[in-house]
């Protein structure tokens, strides 16, 4: 045998042993596919979500996880309702003293945890104190201002406050983290400092698995108290692009997809509509689109140009026509908003011309704009598209719309962290596309975070003394009615002022497939759907 | 001489094809305002995500904007930055590579060691951070993109002069008392350059495709621009409900690479270089 | 080779340290206060207190060099430092998602080398003939394919229009099938435009002439000579992938909702997650530098001529 044959006989033995490895691996199924997600013992309902829900991490008296999850495994003492209606949860009844000190809640009997624990006055002692040791809650009102947590017998417990409090109910309405968790939570049981063991709650769902990354799943918690628990496992899949929910829901792999958890790309439901696979369920929400206002803007400092922009803005071109409704900053769902109290400004091109005439501004022919001083209005309008897409479209047709009453916006779609950046610090934009928050926290969380101005905290959103006193107001009273009148006062200054542009109320869209039956809102968004009594029709 | 090269380009088919393609581009991205049917920015909601049609031949999108029209005025938001990025990269790269390669040293260790650097960083990583820091907008995509390519390129320009070096003319050239920046310019970019080119032109399609896809990510164009990868984004959205939205645009990323793809191949054939 | 080898060795230590150097420095550059993303992210108002606390927790209230100092103190005892966002170990949060991406990455590597290698070398072999323009004409298309817009036509087609394939996430091995294509497709192109190049180089080059002249029939000249000569190009070609495959994957991943290393690292970017983008980076710049060392090893040893051409090499 010549010495060149021996050579490339090694050669192609070696390029056949690569191959044959490289069958052997590929042929060779990975961990994964050995247990099928096909084939478990109870049926599974599967819900599409933007984010991982740390599902490992639930801890009531913390931020971890998403809130859909908090609120499927927690139960809160009182519930939120429409309008902000406050509710019994597990407490059945309270008082609330004079001077807004003293909150005495009466706790429903009879209730236990998942794990067969009894639910009673000393696990809501336990939650408390663990939420208000945390520091991450220390801005919370709770948290500032309590002063002692009484036990009067197993199921009565009075919360004494330093001074008066008046959003208590509201946060101990929300989806955290003032939810109720057993003491055998944490290590060792009942510690206030514990180290998180697992998710004990008293809701209808507690946690089975958790892959992180992909999917948390929730099996029924046998003990539940207020309804029948479901016989499915209810899994929460991580799928972070939208278009991708939307093959998701069209080829099976999931069940269910929509609302703030997952939301779909609402110019992908003509897919889905009239089509028997499918069900499309709206629901009012509280949440609406509006844009931030930089008054440090020579041109936005202008009353006149705020209001203008306000009436040269065309809502109802917004996502595809849906934004007809608009008018004012908070949607008619909202607390305290009445069909009365929210003036608001309409469509009206002609008049913004002419309050922008009026104000001193020129038309400028050849530029087709309106200047001041040969300083044509120029305006940067910040916006993101990650956790809001929709917002191009509707920063586009701002655009447009602007244009024709002379005003030339530029877009600024900036990825999320600067974007922030932007709203929160350097402040570096004229106009920024935003969103309100949501239930409990309206109007009067999201108003003080945003618009309380003093000289050492400027206000984020806009700086006004008079509706800072206003806000100060709130304050200082627990009655409703007179809540009532000041909040009437807020939304006339709002819109007087100009402070906002609302753009779009939102509204809450879940598209799932029609063998899925049952479907029913949940309370508040963050507990979008009573999961729970799904149900899976053949 | 130009004889020559119109008979060395026309000589096949696909490549006088992709030549009169790109000559078209070229000149539909200079005229552009002159040429679109329709106005791309207007928003005409009256006409909203229409099929392709005579009047509309690529269709128009969800502002009812007609896509021929968009695409052509794309082309100058598309095509022109990779080629100017590129000739910029190659302008620092063969500077860098040439002194490296032909001086060595610790020059060369130096260079070669931040070049690695560059290249070992994933350029997603890089050009995310460097477009979150000088902030939004295409020229950012355009110093991301030039910060994550010298890299490779004075690394392959550093190795051909290299070879360079070796050649018997620079022996002679050396012996003759010409070394230094005479040599350089003499013998050594002159001999580089044919190779250089190639290698950029061939690479046109590979930025065209990362320029487009970072748009795509959501990082370079703003709204309204007309740039292919924006279009490519919103077409995404519109997928199964208009299809057309995504696939011209895609289609013109797709063709303006092949074609680049394809000169580029005819110059490599014809230099004889891997 | 020894000497060559250490020296190769302390300077990829030494790049590796200005990495992290490097990218320590651009992530504290960057805009966007982690803080405040984490507060806004889990729907907390970030008020000036709650990102102090949280800039204290993470020691982002010391200097920029005792930062660093810190962790590269960490690093030398084996800790990348707990992520910000989930308060994890970032080792431990890699691991948990190294396997479906490396899994990821080495199938389609191995379709890719399957399908591209015969290819090229076959179509190089066989010159200008129906099969060579048609392998050739696929690998330029393929180099011209946004390969976003690849994944996505093969997610509409295959996943939904005929629903084959699963297309959301890997839970198993169906789940590979879509990704896994798009990724060998884009690669595959390269693979085979470079490898038909070497081939046909070498095909043309004096020792095959020579070969040739002295009658050595077909048979015999290519695989003794041809294929052996071939083995280098291919292992350059192949060793230098793996950033070309890393970056595939990173779109790939996010197109298809693959819970991986390449989805993790972008959704830290977003969330200037230091420690995890820190670790990230760390890992697989040390996957990119070892695996051309060890490349340049191979060289080292299986080609003589590199051995005398010290300048060029001794770097």
């Amino acid at each position: 045998m010549s010495k060149s044959f021996k050579r490339s006989a090694i050669t192609i033995s070696t390029i056949l042993l690569l191959l044959l490895a490289a069958c052997s691996s590929q042929t060779e199924p990975g961990p994964a596919s050995t247990n099928k997600p096909e084939a478990p013992a109870a049926k599974r309902i599967t819900v599409a979500v933007t984010q991982d829900s740390k599902g490992d991490r639930i801890d009531a008296s913390t931020y971890n996880g998403a809130r859909a999850v908090h609120s499927a495994i927690y139960d809160p003492l009182v519930e939120f309702g429409e309008g902000g209606k406050i509710g019994p949860g597990l407490a059945t009844a309270w008082e609330v003293s004079e001077d807004g000190k003293t909150y005495t809640f009466h706790l429903r009997e009879g209730v236990q945890f998942s794990d067969g624990s009894e639910f009673n006055a000393e696990s809501v002692k336990f939650s408390l104190a663990r939420t208000v040791a945390n520091e991450e809650n220390a801005s919370l009102e709770i948290a500032r201002k309590l002063d002692k947590v009484e036990t009067p017998d197993t199921h009565t417990v009075v919360l004494q406050f330093k001074e008066m409090a008046t959003q208590v109910l509201l946060e101990l309405s929300q989806a955290r983290p003032f939810r109720i968790m057993s003491p055998n939570a944490v290590n060792p049981a009942g510690a206030a400092d514990g180290e998180f063991v697992k998710p004990i709650g008293t809701g209808p769902w507690q946690l089975d698995s958790f892959k992180e990354g992909a999917e948390t799943v929730l099996t029924a918690n046998e003990h539940y108290w207020k309804e029948k628990p479901s016989p499915y496992k209810l899994v929460f899949k991580v799928i972070t692009d939208p278009q991708a929910r939307v093959l998701a829901l069209q080829n099976g792999e999931i069940d269910i997809a929509g609302g703030e958890v997952g939301n779909i790309p609402y110019e992908s439901l003509p897919i889905f509509e009239n089509n028997a696979k499918y069900k499309i369920e709206q629901h009012a929400s509280t949440m609406s689109y509006f844009m931030v206002i930089n008054q440090k803007n020579s041109f936005l400092a202008d009353k006149s140009v705020r209001q203008a922009i306000n009436l040269g803005t065309d809502t109802s071109k917004m996502m595809n026509g849906q934004g007809a409704d608009v008018s004012g900053l908070f949607q008619s769902t909202v607390a305290f908003v009445t069909p009365t109290n929210q003036p608001s400004y309409s469509f009206d091109p002609d008049k913004a011309k002419q309050l922008l005439e009026a104000a001193g501004f020129q038309w400028n022919a050849g530029s087709k704009q309106y200047e001041k001083d040969g300083k044509p209005i120029q305006l940067r309008l910040v916006i993101q598209t990650e956790e809001y897409p929709e917002w191009k479209e509707m920063a586009e047709i701002f655009q447009s719309e602007m244009k024709n009453i002379g005003i030339k916006v530029e877009i600024a779609n900036l990825e999320r962290a600067a974007y922030y950046d932007a709203l929160w610090t350097n402040k570096e934009y004229d106009l920024l596309l935003y969103r309100t928050y949501t239930d409990a926290q309206l109007p009067y969380r999201f108003l003080t975070s945003l618009f309380y101005h003093t000289d050492k905290t400027p206000g984020v959103a806009y700086q006004d003394a008079a509706l800072t006193q206003q806000l100060d107001g709130i304050a200082k009273t627990t009655s409703p009615a007179e809540q009532q009148a000041i909040f009437d006062r807020i939304f006339a200054r709002l819109h007087e002022e100009a402070m906002t542009v609302p753009v779009y109320y939102t509204k809450q869209t879940f598209i799932h497939s029609s063998k899925i039956g049952n479907f029913a809102f949940g309370d508040i968004e963050d507990n979008p759907v009573k999961w729970h009594q799904l149900t899976i029709e053949e | 001489m130009k004889k020559r090269f119109t008979s060395f380009a026309f000589e096949n088919k696909w490549t006088t094809a992709a030549l009169l393609f790109l000559t078209g581009l070229l000149i539909v991205g200079i005229l552009a305002s002159w040429l679109h049917p329709f106005d791309p920015y207007e928003p005409n909601y009256e006409a909203k995500l229409q099929h392709p049609s005579l009047a509309h031949p690529f269709g128009t999108d969800y502002l009812g904007r007609d896509l021929l029209s968009r695409v052509l005025a794309g082309i100058p938001y598309s095509v022109f930055p990779a080629l100017i990025v590129l000739g910029l990269v190659m302008v620092i790269s063969l500077v860098l590579g040439t002194l490296s390669g032909f001086y060595g040293g610790r020059l060369d260790m130096l260079l070669m060691s931040v070049a690695d650097l560059f290249t070992a960083v994933p350029n997603l990583l890089l050009t995310i951070v460097i477009i979150g820091f000088l902030g939004f907008g295409m020229e950012n995509v355009y110093a991301a993109i030039l910060l994550s390519w010298w890299a490779k390129y004075v690394r392959i320009i550093r190795g051909l002069v290299h070879d360079v070096k070796k050649e018997p003319y620079m022996l002679s050239s050396r012996v003759s008392g010409s070394f230094g920046f005479h040599a350089i310019r003499r013998h050594v970019v002159p001999n580089v350059m044919p190779q250089v080119l190639t290698l950029i032109i061939l690479d046109v399609s590979r930025v065209i495709l990362t320029l487009s896809g970072l748009s795509f990510l959501g990082l370079g164009a703003q709204p309204p621009s007309p740039e292919w990868g924006v279009m490519l984004l919103d077409g995404k959205n519109y997928l199964q409900i208009a299809p057309w939205m995504g696939f011209f645009p895609g289609l013109m990323i797709f063709a303006t690479a092949v074609a680049f793809q394809i000169c580029g191949e005819k110059l490599r054939s014809r230099f004889q270089l891997s | 080779m020894l000497r060559y080898a250490i020296g190769r060795l302390a300077l990829l230590v030494f790049t590796l340290f200005l990495l992290t150097l490097f990218v320590f420095a651009l992530m504290r550059l960057a805009p966007g206060n982690p803080a405040a993303l984490l507060l806004q992210g889990i729907g907390a108002v970030p008020d000036e207190s709650l990102i102090a606390l949280y800039e204290h927790k993470w020691g982002l209230d010391q200097s920029f060099v005792q930062q660093y100092v810190t962790w590269l103190l960490e690093l030398l005892q084996g800790h990348l430092g707990s992520s910000f966002v989930t308060g994890q170990p970032v080792t431990k949060e890699i691991a948990s998602r190294l396997q479906p991406t490396l899994l990821l990455i080495a199938s389609s590597f191995i379709v890719t080398v399957l399908f591209s290698v015969p290819l090229g070398i076959v179509s190089a072999i066989r010159e200008n003939t129906l099969l060579d323009r048609i392998v050739y004409g696929g690998s330029v298309l393929g180099l011209s394919v946004p390969l976003y817009w690849l994944a996505i036509l093969l997610m509409l087609g295959f996943g939904v229009l005929w629903p084959l394939f699963p297309i959301i996430g890997s839970g198993s091995a169906n789940h590979y099938v879509l990704p896994v294509a798009a990724i060998s497709l884009i690669q595959g192109a390269y693979f085979v435009r470079m490898i038909r190049s070497f081939t046909l180089e070498y095909k043309h080059s004096f020792f095959m002439e020579a070969a040739r002249a002295r009658g050595l029939r077909r048979r015999i000249l290519y695989p003794s000579y041809l294929l052996r000569s071939m083995l280098i190009p291919v292992l350059t070609v192949v060793g230098t992938s793996f950033s070309g495959f890393f970056g595939a994957a990173v779109m790939i991943e996010n197109v298809f909702s693959f819970p991986g290393l390449g989805t993790y690292m972008l959704d830290m970017i977003y969330n200037r997650d230091f420690p995890a983008i820190q670790g990230c980076s760390l890992l697989v710049a040390a996957v990119i530098f070892v695996l051309n060392f060890v490349t340049d090893l191979g060289y080292y040893a299986a080609d003589p001529r590199v051995r005398l051409d010290k300048q060029r090499w001794e770097l």
